[in-house]
């Protein structure tokens, strides 16, 4: 017994070390944005704030032209994306699960491949594309790839949600008189919420990071999403103002945060499912 | 083939409107992409001076391998996978079978674990770029107040030597939590008998893991695997963000560098070639890892 016990105190030492060493990089920039930019820069470098200021998150979200520019665009492509999304998974994810026709397998299989390609494959043709259609530099720059990235995955899970409804429902449905949008919107659709939920979030979660595309795409600066946005600031605009960086980043966060502390379990279902792959 | 005959012309129809709009969005910004970079790879394409790709044949697949750059990065990509992967996959493992352990306060340690998953690499690169600054970076401060001087003078970004470790640790910081959830979600899996079993027969702790555990959850062993190859060889966030490659080619990875030969100098077939190499790499360490994590199991 007495062993038991001192293998669960190393246990449990490691595992807070190991924490800690995890959370010391956000406990770090809280730190940071914290601080008088003088402090910042003082040498030796101070570990926790010798004066704690809130100055800097006051300058970044109500003077920062830019970074509000930044979080603005996130916000709309983020958005508009993931109502995209929603939409067109929800109808395709029934027609894969619930119909037959010609071409199905073939289609599945298509987006099973497509699973398994990195996506910075299609980075080259598509913005070869845009230049072409002159609509880079736009909210649809990033928007139309975004849903498309996407898509294979959404696809995936609604055809799966759609396909574990009972049939009797459906029969009971037509008995009833549905119509065929009837029996989709107020019948199929309510009972695959869930397949939905974790459609959005893990989509969210992806676009809200996405970098490459939009480093490629957005290169005029008024068109930047946080990601590309904050490493911007740091390099062209403010170069190394790591206190106001630091509120920028934690900012860029919080939505993400919350996210992932409200719905923690379809997050986790979510990585189970393959949607974090990217 | 009856079942070419049973598709029911209405239902074929509504399926079809119904998945109208994905379809689109697939075929125009994924089919097409996908088939048309492949054409690019045999072509010369200067964006800036060419009006359309020239027809270049097989040449930019046996030119490739004389060009010094695309060399260095294949080599760094490989080394860092190869850091990356291993530990990636023990150490997101050990921190699985500690958590799992814990009676109490398990979701807090989880949590903590966690929570790096949620920022995005880009901006993990701003954050470390940061912490390990030379001079103002809290490592080094670190390393100084507990008297490793020689250490805390280290530039550890543009050191030849510590570049590349250095993108492999902070890669780790973002992705060991995601390989966590998976082991744990296998370790809770395996059944309390078999675990009783075990300790009847006198395990200790770590013969109980590798030898009980292990063979137990394999299948979430190849899931991990699986990710953490494709995470590993698409590396270019982080280096993009601190390094920008450097210093010389120290950190040159292949997406980083077929980036900057398609958008810093518009060279689009060369371009292609390299993500194409890179994503033929991705999927052949991916059949070898299905291959060698399913053999095992029998």
């Amino acid at each position: 017994m007495r062993k038991k016990r001192t293998t669960l105190l190393i246990l449990y030492l490691v595992a807070t070390i190991v924490a800690l060493v995890f959370l010391a990089p956000f406990v770090w920039i809280v730190f940071t944005s914290l601080k008088p930019s003088k402090e910042v820069f003082s040498y030796p470098i101070t570990l926790f704030p010798r004066s704690v200021t809130l100055e800097n998150y006051e300058y970044v979200i109500f003077r920062m032209s830019d970074f509000q520019r930044y979080f603005w665009n996130s916000t709309v492509i983020t958005g508009v994306s993931l109502a995209i999304i929603a939409i067109s998974s929800s109808l395709g994810g029934y027609a894969l699960g619930r119909k037959n026709f010609w071409g199905k397998n073939w289609f599945i299989a298509f987006i099973l491949l497509v699973l398994a390609v990195p996506y910075a494959v299609y980075l080259i043709p598509i913005f070869i594309m845009e230049t072409r259609l002159g609509i880079r530099n736009s909210y649809l720059a990033l928007i139309l790839p975004y849903v498309a990235l996407n898509l294979p995955w959404g696809l995936f899970i609604m055809m799966g949600a759609f396909r574990g409804i009972p049939n009797e429902i459906e029969d009971a449905a037509r008995i009833d008189g549905c119509s065929e949008f009837q029996l989709w919107s107020k019948v199929m659709f309510p009972l695959a919420r869930p397949g939905l939920a974790t459609t959005i979030i893990i989509t969210f979660v992806f676009i809200w990071q996405e970098f490459i595309y939009a480093v490629t795409l957005q290169t005029d600066a008024k068109w930047k999403t946080l990601p590309v946005g904050i490493v911007h600031i740091r390099d062209e605009l403010q170069s190394l103002a790591y206190h106001n960086l630091s509120v920028a980043v934690i900012l860029s966060l919080l939505p993400l945060f919350i996210v992932f502390i409200a719905l923690r379990n379809f997050f986790i279902k979510g990585i189970m499912e393959g949607g974090l792959k990217g | 083939m009856i079942s070419n005959k049973s598709f029911n012309l209405k239902q074929s129809g509504i399926a079809y409107l119904f998945l109208a709009p994905a379809f689109l969005f697939i075929v125009v910004f994924i089919a097409y992409p996908l088939v048309y970079s492949f054409y690019l790879t045999f072509t010369e394409y200067d964006f800036v001076y060419d009006s359309s790709p020239r027809w270049a044949g097989v040449s930019q697949y046996v030119s490739i391998w004389q060009d010094k750059n695309f060399i260095s990065s294949l080599q760094n990509t490989i080394v860092f996978a190869v850091l990356y992967y291993s530990i990636v996959m023990v150490f997101s493992l050990i921190i699985a079978f500690i958590i799992a352990e814990l009676s109490k306060g398990q979701t807090f340690y989880q949590l903590a674990v966690y929570l790096p998953i949620i920022v995005p690499l880009s901006l993990a690169g701003v954050i470390f770029a940061w912490i390990l600054d030379p001079t103002f970076g809290v490592l080094n401060h670190m390393l100084r107040t507990l008297g490793f001087e020689s250490l805390a003078t280290k530039n550890w970004l543009s050191d030849y030597s510590t570049a590349l470790p250095s993108i492999v640790m902070i890669t780790l910081w973002k992705y060991v939590g995601f390989n966590v959830v998976i082991f744990l979600a296998g370790i809770q899996g395996v059944g309390r008998d078999i675990l009783d079993a075990a300790k009847v027969d006198g395990a200790s702790f770590f013969q109980e893991k590798i030898l009980v555990v292990l063979p137990n959850i394999k299948s979430y062993l190849a899931m991990a695997s699986l990710y953490s190859i494709v995470q590993a060889i698409k590396v270019f966030e982080v280096p993009y963000v601190t390094t920008g490659g450097g210093p010389g080619t120290a950190t040159l990875t292949l997406y980083l560098y077929s980036w900057r030969t398609a958008f810093g100098y518009y060279k689009m077939g060369k371009a292609a070639t390299i993500a194409y190499i890179t994503a033929v790499l991705i999927v052949c360490f991916s059949v070898l890892s299905n291959k060698f994590l399913e053999e095992k199991e029998k």
